[in-house]
């Protein structure tokens, strides 16, 4: 099929015809809604949205909510959805072998990301089920001698809502505090280890500020102090450089789709040397070393394979390009607009993750007016209720500053010319809605906004 | 020019001309330039194995954009707002439909 398109396109063939022609011969529609609709001119007023016709997106900054399929990555899924569908554990024809081969380069790609065995990855279904299945699945194991759990107040909402369960089933969880930088005291997770500590589980890179522990100091204290150490590596799988032997981490979850991979799909890193136990969530045939029951699914765990192995090869250019990005954002941003905040320790970040709090404006209006984005305040998850992001009610933040907060999520495929138009339509937006804000004239005139005594109604 | 030279140049420019091809903005964006840093910083690398391997990935890197190329355009039907507005991108590819 393809090798006729390539020899037309070699034989340098209009593309329209060819693609015409293509999809003729196949019954399909040649009509692609392509420009049906003309682009309305968009350098109208401000205010107006051009996203309001069926087929403009805005410029995707999200990065951190997900990531789009990376091409290539499509590219090695495609036989596994059409013609290898085989079951890898299928043991006696060849549909089985093929695609098990094909899991099992899969799984040493996403060893070799992290440094590991490739014997030490379990398929789950996303990193949600990786962070469940480690928290509850090594305390449940050794609930009997030991009951106590550390964690972050920043964590994700899986974690949190796993420790949450398991304090209802008997368990103690510390809750260590961050400080305004959003990083957490090693003095203070030395101090809260008792001799019942089973697990301490730290993400390492946030997702709503993008602030980076320091693992391998973390690492190093629980190894001294026998304790499991649970990472979740979501937004630093394939983003930064990680080494699961140099930072001693014995638990690791990893999402698929935050690494230019597809949804649906994560990996759980298990160590086993010195061999970690734990309880399993999902039972069933014993797939997956008896931690994860249930068929793998192959062509997504070929696809997150493809996405790491891309991700490793790429790092260093991705972060350069990304590095190169935010500080154009942020410097943008920054000499245009006034009593902007960067939420997050600037010496201890992700560039790809740039959250900033605009005084005086609200974030929810500044995001309604940013039609043309695709933003995010705060993260996917808590999005939906009207309270400010727990992340940075953690930090210290203020109300007012904890609900102005806009999270730009830059990513591989962002280009500069997305990160001008957001810089230009963040100074526009921003200046007028503090035109329209009363707290600002006040601010203005000179007046302490602390110092008012608000009248109840 | 040697033939090493014209073979490395027909590469770079095919390739150039498949990441034209993406309908999807960001990724024609990206696969251009990727292409383009890619083919500079091997540009003074004088083993010849290396130049040979990395020419086997070069042309790996084709073939699959020149069928994801296609893909694309078989299922996108979306544009950016940001292609159309000549302040900010240079959306138009060479091949406008």
């Amino acid at each position: 099929m393809f090798s006729r398109s390539l020899r037309v396109l070699g034989a340098r063939a209009n593309r329209r015809t060819l693609s015409a022609c293509y999809l003729r011969a196949r019954g399909l529609s040649t009509t692609l809604n392509l420009q049906t609709e003309s682009v309305t001119n968009h350098n109208a007023p401000v205010g107006e949205s051009i996203t309001a016709q069926s087929n403009v997106m805005p410029i995707y900054l999200d990065a951190q909510a997900t990531t789009p399929l990376d091409p290539r990555v499509l590219d090695v899924m495609m036989p596994y959805m059409t013609e290898n569908y085989g079951n890898p554990h299928s043991r006696t024809h060849k549909y089985g072998w093929e695609t098990e081969k094909a899991v099992d380069i899969a799984r040493e790609q996403i060893a070799n990301l992290i440094g590991a065995h490739p014997k030490e990855i379990i398929f789950t279904s996303g990193a949600t089920e990786s962070n469940n299945t480690s928290i509850k699945g090594v305390a449940r194991f050794y609930k009997g001698k030991k009951n106590h759990i550390i964690t972050t107040q920043t964590e994700h909402k899986c974690i949190l809502d796993s420790c949450r369960v398991l304090q209802e089933e008997g368990f103690e969880v510390t809750y260590l505090p961050v400080n305004k930088g959003g990083i957490i005291d090693l003095n203070e997770l030395k101090g809260a280890i008792r001799p019942t500590t089973v697990l301490v589980s730290i993400m390492a890179v946030n997702n709503e500020i993008g602030v980076v522990q320091d693992l391998k100091e973390i690492g190093k204290i629980c190894r001294e102090n026998r304790v499991f150490f649970h990472t979740d590596g979501a937004q630093a799988a394939g983003k930064i450089a990680l080494n699961v032997n140099d930072m001693n981490i014995d638990l690791m979850s990893i999402s698929g789709h935050k690494l230019y991979g597809p949804k649906g799909i994560g990996a759980l890193y298990v160590r086993r040397r010195p061999r970690v136990r734990l309880e399993p969530i999902i039972t069933g045939g014993g797939q997956e070393r008896g931690i994860r029951s249930g068929t793998v699914p192959s062509s997504l765990v070929v696809g997150m394979g493809a996405a790491a192995a891309l991700s490793a090869r790429e790092l260093d250019y991705d972060y350069q390009h990304i590095s190169k990005l935010s500080r154009r954002l942020i410097d943008g941003i920054q000499s245009r607009v006034s009593h902007v905040v960067r939420n997050g320790d600037p010496n201890h970040i992700y560039p790809g993750c740039v959250n900033l709090s605009f005084s005086f404006v609200e974030g929810e209006s500044l995001l309604m007016a940013l039609k043309n984005v695709a933003l995010s305040s705060g993260s996917a998850c808590t999005s939906a209720s009207l309270e400010p992001s727990y992340v940075l009610r953690a930090l210290g933040a203020e109300d007012d500053m904890a609900h102005s907060s806009i999270r730009f999520g830059l990513g591989r495929f962002t280009t500069e010319s997305e990160v001008d138009y957001v810089v230009d339509n963040v100074q526009a937006h921003v200046t007028r809605l503090r035109e329209m804000s009363p707290l600002w004239e006040m601010y203005q005139e000179g007046i302490d906004l602390k110092s008012i005594q608000w009248s109840q109604h | 020019m040697s033939t090493k030279q014209s073979q490395i140049l027909h590469l770079y420019r095919s390739s150039l001309r498949a990441a034209q091809r993406f309908e999807t903005y960001n990724f024609r964006k990206y696969f251009y330039r990727r292409t383009h840093d890619r083919f500079h910083t091997m540009r003074n690398e004088t083993d010849s194995r290396q130049v040979e391997k990395a020419m086997a990935e070069a042309r790996a890197e084709l073939e699959v954009m020149q069928r994801q190329g296609i893909l694309n355009k078989m299922f996108s039907h979306n544009r950016t707002v940001i292609e159309s507005d000549p302040h900010y991108a240079s959306g138009a590819r060479r091949f406008a439909v």
